[in-house]
């Protein structure tokens, strides 16, 4: 048995990492929040004025609009492609490695490099995707013109990762032992029966949890795309929260009007997670 | 056509290793037959091969008449209890006893009105709303043997139902299962490695080694007249105790340096051997009332090495001709540890095994 000492004896240095690149800054976002500083002259007390600003700002409620569909479209989407991904790759079998493995890649690689990629790949006048938008009834420029296509587009690109969430799915399923699902068939429940009322029910705690967490990581796993290929349009159509607080932060030097837009998202992060563990709370309530 | 289980020349090969070779049974409606064995003789893969679970190299499976060894598991009309139970843990009792019913297009009213039944008989129906996870152990064993029973199977099979439940429970639910299988149309195939289970639950009694049946027999039978040495051996506690014995031309009985009786009844010729199995309760200490009556005895001198004792009965370890041997006595015998003393064999209901211990002699 090691000792509680120890062990967090061995966690210090990674937790004071830690402290020092994200709980500091985290912290420090909300005395910021209540300043006007640009960087260069001195800060200027400024109480709620960010806050009722933001309040007011057209494009910070756009901006939280933008994130909450892009999350509300790729988050079950994602969710439901590595349920069905896990299922089809938790036994081992000729291929299953390779599947796992091309699974988890595009998470591994970086955010730019797989947004460049894509920027390449949607180039409306030599990109293959783009090419191919016309046969869904999709004009090959249309994610450059049309906020709604464009959102869609960042949605779809996200589908790629669902790495982990497949892992974390794979190990979960095959937690569950083989006799119950052979009890199941001999009952003689049919495929779709034991997926409804065996598999599903068992992997919901899982399911919420991870949900919970993509959920939190969606608007941070967008940003890049965002960024990189869309650059927040057409007509603010892919402006997102954290990519709006970027721009004020770093383009603007507005960095008192960020933190502001930081603490909103962060606020509504925890009451996106908090409802979601309330839901999860319940239903292990009931599974006891 | 036959009523019940019939499994004839069966062979279940698992990752290419033959795990069955050729096992030949039948279980009538509402009779239960017990397998045992070791483990590793393949009593639960003939299980899962009956239900489907593994397919099935060669022979044929039967029931009713209907062959099913290329039957899915869902067709076969079977129900199986497994040894983890393989409850499901989201679903309340009821939910677990009505999954089959359910799955099978029952409806609600119907599927609730027959585990309500089953529920009463198992002492079930206050349980009815809970999850698996707030049941006790014995609870959930007759949660899983009441799923099984519900839909009222050709073939019930239970691989050791019994194993996860501690030693004053089982004798408890073996009364149950007995209880809820009476009555029942159910062929029963159950399968133990623990022979009090087995001799308790068994209408007939099979022995499994290696993938092979040695014997199939009424309880009683398999006991006292084991079909071969490895029978002998693996039913009773202590095992038999088995002797080379070989018959001098003076018609004297010898078992190594020992000369056990001038001139006993015994199926071996004046000049030749074979193996003598004895059981505990079939060797006697002087002053020992737990002693058949019996004409056909012989005499060995022995030494006590050892005295185990049971609640009503004692196990006295005796050492002769350099092997241990295990006597019954009733607990007030008083063994001196390293005493020597004559122990009577008694030869009336002894078994005679042939020298190669394959088959019986006599």
């Amino acid at each position: 048995m090691i000792s509680h000492w120890r062990l967090w004896g061995w966690s210090l240095p990674g937790l004071a990492l830690l402290a020092a690149l994200v709980v500091l800054p985290a912290l420090l976002t909300l005395p910021l929040a209540l300043l006007h500083f640009d960087g260069v002259s001195a800060p200027r007390f400024a109480g709620a004025d960010n806050i009722v600003r933001l309040w007011g700002d057209p494009l910070f409620w756009q901006s939280l609009s933008n994130s909450l569909k892009v999350l509300f479209i790729s988050v079950p989407l994602r969710l439901m492609l590595a349920l069905g991904l896990a299922l089809l790759l938790h036994r081992n079998g000729p291929g299953v490695g390779l599947g796992r493995a091309a699974t988890l890649a595009p998470g591994v690689t970086p955010d730019i490099a797989w947004a460049l990629i894509w920027l390449f790949l949607l180039n409306p006048l030599y990109g293959p995707v783009a090419l191919l938008l016309p046969l869904i009834g999709i004009a090959p420029d249309a994610w450059l013109t049309q906020p709604g296509v464009a959102r869609g587009l960042l949605s779809f690109m996200t589908l790629w990762l669902i790495g982990e969430l497949t892992v974390v799915l794979i190990a979960a399923r095959q937690e569950l032992g083989h006799e119950v699902y052979e009890a199941a068939r001999i009952e003689g429940a049919s495929s779709w029966h034991i997926f409804t009322r065996v598999t599903l029910p068992l992997l919901m705690p899982v399911l919420v949890l991870l949900a919970c967490r993509d959920a939190a990581l969606s608007f941070q796993t967008s940003l890049t795309p965002a960024l990189i290929i869309t650059k927040g349009g057409p007509q603010y159509g892919t402006l997102l929260l954290p990519m709006y607080a970027y721009q004020n932060g770093f383009e603007y030097l507005r960095f008192g009007y960020a933190a502001a837009i930081q603490l909103a998202l962060f606020v509504i992060t925890v009451l996106l997670i908090g409802l979601q563990l309330r839901w999860l709370k319940r239903w292990s309530m009931q599974g006891r | 056509m036959t009523q019940g289980l019939e499994l004839d020349q069966l062979v279940v090969h698992l990752d290419g290793k033959p795990v069955l070779r050729g096992v030949s049974l039948a279980a009538a409606a509402g009779e239960r037959v017990v397998l045992a064995g070791p483990s590793g003789s393949g009593k639960s893969t003939l299980l899962r091969a009956v239900a489907g679970l593994v397919p099935v190299q060669a022979g044929s499976i039967h029931i009713d008449g209907r062959r099913i060894d290329s039957l899915p598991s869902a067709q076969r009309d079977v129900a199986m209890m497994f040894q983890s139970y393989a409850l499901f843990p989201h679903l309340s009792v009821l939910d677990n006893l009505t999954f089959g019913l359910r799955a099978r297009g029952k409806s609600k009213t119907v599927a609730d009105e027959r585990a309500s039944a089953v529920a009463a008989t198992l002492g079930l129906s206050s349980l009815l709303a809970r999850r698996p996870a707030g049941l006790s152990g014995g609870e959930r064993q007759r949660v899983a043997l009441g799923r099984a029973l519900l839909r009222q199977p050709k073939a019930l099979l239970l691989d050791e139902p019994l194993s996860s439940l501690d030693a004053q429970l089982r004798s408890k639910a073996r009364a149950e299962i007995v209880r809820a299988h009476a009555g029942s149309n159910s062929a029963m195939l159950l399968v133990t490695h623990d022979q009090a289970e087995a001799m308790a639950l068994a209408d007939r009694l099979g022995i499994l080694k290696d993938g092979v049946l040695q014997q199939l027999a009424a309880p009683r039978a398999v006991y006292a007249r084991p079909a071969n040495r490895f029978v002998a051996q693996f039913l009773g506690s202590p095992a038999m105790n088995l002797f080379e014995v070989r018959r001098a031309l003076d018609g004297a009985l010898w078992w190594r340096n020992a000369r056990l009786a001038d001139s006993a009844e015994a199926p071996v010729h004046a000049g030749s051997s074979a193996t003598l199995g004895l059981r505990p309760e079939q060797l006697s200490l002087p002053g020992s009332r737990w002693a058949p009556a019996s004409q056909n005895v012989a005499q060995l001198q022995a030494r006590i090495v050892d005295v185990e004792a049971g609640g009503d009965h004692q196990i006295v370890w005796l050492e002769a001709e350099g092997e241990r041997l295990a006597a019954r006595t009733e607990p007030e015998w008083r063994a001196v540890t390293g005493e020597k003393l004559p122990v009577t064999l008694h030869l009336d209901q002894a078994c005679w095994f042939a020298p190669d211990g394959e088959g019986v002699l006599l």
